[in-house]
């Protein structure tokens, strides 16, 4: 399987923290709080399409709220390739930076 | 409510958004945005979060868009290989096609040119929305109403005295007596001369290329030159300043060069001399009657200030006429004519002959044809791409099947049709450069190729032709059936069949249609020409000679010229019948001395004219000799004058003065009816006197040895003055040019209709050869079981033959309101008879009849052991 981009693992593991809130709006603050940049939702959309496509992400809609102009939320959910991917992901980086520290590269 | 609704994000974003979002009707987008939407209106405040809003909306959307035009183009060159593929795939098809799009669209490139300058004509004066000429409507005492485009002398200065509205007038005249210049021996001849102000510059965007605009035309006797008559006078030296001496000793000082006439404006000139010579008193050459109230001679132009009420400044105009023309004020009403008027829409006045002038009703005529020859070329795309819509359908069900959608069929098929028509539009723009000299042969005009402005155009023309001639088909094959298409059922369906018949019968009876019309107009003018207009034209030499020398002794001139065996006889005569007359006051016998009565002069200095033009005397006599009175108070007049003065047939012997000209006058006989004018105008009441050093000499020929005549004419001309150029016109010649503007129309009109019914016939070959191919087997199988090749000829052409003959007979009634229309235009005019008609169904019908048996009976004559082996 192709790896995922970095922006995906991102994604992919705001929704997996968000659980059953994973909707737009809590992603993207999400986001912010990771990376601490404003993302604009139309990058955010694209993203979230394409995962799905990937079959990485399913997708129900939840019931609607008045601050939303009585619109329904559109949920997110990783499936099990979704979840495979971030693990292979995580056991790459890990190797990846395997020893890393020990020689210096925090700056402190 | 009210709150929550100033709460809610921008509207035109989020119209946008939904364009871009549908997402089955649910808009969890929109949903999401608007929560963050109404956190950031809480915190940050409204006005922050539309900004937001908006910017998240650009945002989305740019990406959007770019992707959709690369996949757009993507998706758009494979249509346009699949296209080009279809169009070699079947060559017969695509010639059929394109040879009748390219026909549509140059016909069509043509015609706009001409409509393009003929709607433009006029446009370079920068003022010229503020530009109006007074023009009057004239009721006579007895007759119809007339308009003219005259007005008198002293008007112009009236009206810029007393009307704060209008800012600026100018008075122009084109002088009827060309302007002679001597110089080094030689006679240069300036032939049109346009009297007019100084402030001819000041409201016209005239370019005057040397000398000074405010005072090039102030003083008497100043000349301006256009840069062709500079140029024949004084090659390329600097004319300014220079004296010209006239042929009579009048002295002229050149002021400056103006630019040659331009083609697009209705006012004509090779010089300009200044108004102020022509004022009694100041000029040298002194012209009371352009100087006074009464006379009716020139143009009157004025600027109006910006946002003027014409129509009341028309109204109060009126005024000038009740205070300095009292005893007009019934017969005069002045009103205004906008200058972008003038051109096209001055056929309905009279006395404007110097001007050019174009007509409206040819122009839309004209449009509306060429519109129709490009209707006939999309229409045999229709049918045709209809007709095989069977060859194509598998093509359709394997792209559907292959997960096409509608949208995107539709869009295959208006991108073919785009590379045809603009395939076809490229060759098009490529025959109309080449046509465009014969275009301007035929159309007596001057049109050039602005390359850019064509590009657009043709850019314009493929996408609508390719809109309305692809549409159908395109609707047509995305909505077939998938599963009928692959597996080859798909069968001819009854609506297809309708819009077919339709189509076809639009063709023909718009071919039908142009084809009567040239006839009728064809005849029409055959008509005209050879109507007797009261007098015999050909064989009849008109010489100007009032000018010359010989105007002294036109009668030892002409009898000089009699003793040739071949010169038949002569006619001296002021104007000359058929080329216009000039209108004077007269007064008869019975009327009353307060009623103005007008007819036109006709004056002669000799005896010979019934015997040069073949007239007839009705009643009384002819000028005689034998009457010594007759030269000094004569008078012959016409019979319409005679029944207008209610004479009827005792006209002779009544007392007849005309003023200025003849007094005690009486009429000595009435002369049968002969036209002054062209005939689009009834005759004209008009009378005959006596008055020597008249200015044209008719001669009538004999048809032999026309060549040594004429040299032996000349001779004798250079004999008498050998200083003037001789100058000659054959009158029946001249007589056609008063029809040019008719000719051109046929001549168009012809073209059209040749083009329309070959196109036609064009379509109609294509389907026949489709409708022959498809029932190819049935055709074998009749064959077999012993049908005749007549009766299959007949079997495939009998549906077309209806239909060809329904819209026939459909257009007839279109076509005779059409020409019965145009016939008004003219006083004389053919009845529109049956024949006409028939005529033009025989010819289109026999076309399509021909068409049709080529095709089919190649059909029915082919071998069905062909058709039928194969599978």
């Amino acid at each position: 399987m192709k790896l995922l981009s970095r922006q995906e693992e991102m994604l992919l593991l705001a929704v997996w923290r968000l659980q059953h809130q994973a909707y737009g709006v809590l992603i993207r603050d999400k986001l912010k709080e990771i990376t601490g940049k404003e993302w604009a939702y139309g990058a955010i959309f694209t993203m979230l399409d394409r995962l799905v496509i990937k079959e990485m992400l399913t997708s129900y809609l939840a019931d609607p709220t008045p601050e939303r102009g009585g619109r329904s939320k559109r949920i997110y959910r990783l499936t099990i390739d979704g979840k495979k991917a971030l693990v292979e992901i995580k056991q790459i980086e890990k190797a990846l930076w395997e020893g890393i520290d020990e020689l210096g590269l925090e700056s402190k | 409510m009210k709150l929550l609704k100033k709460r809610n994000p921008p509207f035109i974003a989020q119209f946008l958004l939904k364009k871009f979002f549908p997402d089955k009707g649910s808009y969890t987008t929109l949903g999401d945005l608007q929560e963050s939407f109404s956190h950031i209106a809480k915190t940050a405040g409204l006005f922050e979060a539309k900004w937001w809003y908006r910017k998240q909306t650009v945002q989305s959307i740019v990406p959007l868009i770019k992707y959709s035009i690369y996949w757009g183009m993507n998706m758009f060159l494979n249509y346009l290989k699949m296209g080009a593929r279809n169009i070699l795939n079947d060559k017969s098809y695509s010639a059929i096609n394109l040879t009748g799009l390219v026909i549509g669209i140059t016909t069509f490139i043509l015609i706009s040119f001409y409509v393009y300058s003929e709607f433009t004509f006029n446009d370079f004066h920068t003022k010229g929305d503020r530009i109006y000429r007074v023009n009057k409507v004239f009721t006579p005492l007895a007759g119809n109403k007339e308009k003219h485009p005259l007005t008198s002398g002293k008007m112009a200065g009236a009206m810029a005295a007393n009307y704060p509205e209008i800012e600026k007038t100018v008075r122009m005249v084109n002088d009827y007596s060309e302007l002679l210049i001597r110089k080094n021996q030689t006679i240069f001849e300036l032939e049109n001369v346009l009297l007019t102000e100084p402030t001819f510059f000041e409201i016209f965007d005239f370019r005057l290329l040397k000398g000074n605009k405010s005072s090039a035309l102030v003083e008497p006797m100043s000349i301006v030159l256009s840069e062709d008559a500079a140029y024949k006078l004084f090659g390329i030296n600097d004319p300014t300043g220079e004296t010209l001496i006239g042929l009579n000793g009048n002295k002229f000082t050149v002021t400056g060069i103006i630019e040659n006439v331009p083609d697009n404006t209705h006012i004509t000139y090779d010089v300009l001399l200044s108004w102020s010579s022509t004022v009694p008193a100041v000029g040298q050459m002194s012209r009371k009657w352009l100087n006074n109230w009464l006379t009716q001679a020139l143009h009157t132009y004025l600027l109006v200030k910006p946002n003027t009420d014409i129509q009341n400044l028309e109204e109060s105009l009126q005024q000038i006429i009740t205070e300095h023309l009292p005893l007009k004020k019934d017969q005069y009403h002045l009103y205004l004519q906008p200058l972008n008027d003038i051109y096209l829409g001055s056929s309905d006045l009279l006395y404007n002959r110097k001007n050019k002038a174009g007509n409206e009703d040819y122009v839309r005529i004209f449009l509306i044809a060429g519109l129709m020859i490009l209707g006939i070329a999309s229409f045999n795309f229709v049918n045709l791409t209809g007709a095989r819509s069977l060859r194509r359908a598998k093509e359709v069900g394997v792209r559907k099947t292959l997960g096409a959608s509608k949208k995107q069929i539709v869009k295959q098929f208006l991108s073919e049709t785009f590379l045809v028509t603009s395939v076809a539009s490229l060759i098009a723009a490529l025959f109309a450069a080449l046509l465009l000299p014969y275009f301007n042969q035929l159309t007596n005009k001057n049109y050039e190729i602005d390359y850019i402005d064509l590009v657009l155009f043709l850019f314009l023309i493929s996408v609508c032709m390719s809109l309305i001639s692809g549409s159908y088909p395109a609707l047509l094959l995305s909505n077939i059936k998938l599963t009928k298409t692959l597996r080859g059922q798909l069968v001819l369906n009854k609506s297809r069949a309708v819009v077919r018949k339709l189509t076809v019968g639009f063709q023909f009876a718009i071919s039908m249609i142009l084809i009567a019309s040239a006839i009728v107009v064809y005849s029409q003018l055959e008509f005209i020409l050879n109507k007797n207009a009261g007098f015999e034209k050909d064989r009849v030499v008109v010489m100007p000679i009032g000018k010359t020398e010989i105007s002294n002794k036109a009668k030892v001139f002409k009898n000089e010229l009699l003793s040739n065996p071949n010169i038949i006889s002569g006619a001296v005569t002021s104007p000359v019948p058929g080329l216009g007359t000039f209108s004077q006051g007269i007064s008869p016998e019975g009327k009353p001395e307060g009623e103005d009565w007008i007819a036109s002069a006709f004056r002669i200095d000799d005896y010979d004219l019934p015997d040069t033009y073949e007239m007839e005397i009705v009643s009384g006599r002819y000028f005689s000799e034998e009457f010594a009175t007759d030269t000094t108070n004569g008078i012959v007049i016409n019979e319409t004058l005679a029944e207008n003065l209610g004479w009827g047939n005792d006209a002779v012997g009544k007392k007849f003065d005309v003023s200025g000209e003849v007094e005690n006058g009486v009429v000595i006989g009435v002369i049968k009816d002969f036209s002054m004018t062209s005939l689009h105008h009834p005759v004209e009441p008009l009378f005959i006197y006596y008055q020597p050093r008249a200015q044209n000499l008719s001669l009538k020929v004999r048809p032999e040895n026309i060549a040594s005549t004429m040299e032996f004419i000349k001779k004798t001309w250079e004999k008498h003055d050998p200083a003037y150029p001789f100058e000659y016109v054959f009158l029946d010649e001249t007589f056609e040019r008063l029809y040019a503007s008719e000719q051109k129309m046929m001549n168009i009109f012809s073209l059209f209709a040749g083009f329309a019914i070959f196109v036609s016939c064009l379509g109609l070959l294509g389907l026949i050869t489709y409708s022959s191919q498809v029932r190819k087997k049935e055709i074998g199988i009749r064959k077999l079981l012993g049908s005749s090749s007549y009766s299959i000829v007949f079997l495939l052409s009998r549906e077309f033959l209806v239909i060809v003959f329904i819209s026939v007979l459909f257009s007839l009634p279109v076509t005779y309101l059409l020409m019965s229309n145009w016939l008004q235009n003219f006083a004389y005019r053919i009845t529109l008879d049956i024949w006409l008609f028939v005529l033009a169904g025989l010819i289109s019908a026999g076309l399509a009849l021909i068409t049709l048996c080529y095709q089919s009976f190649r059909a029915a004559t082919a071998n069905p052991v062909n058709s039928l082996s194969t599978e």
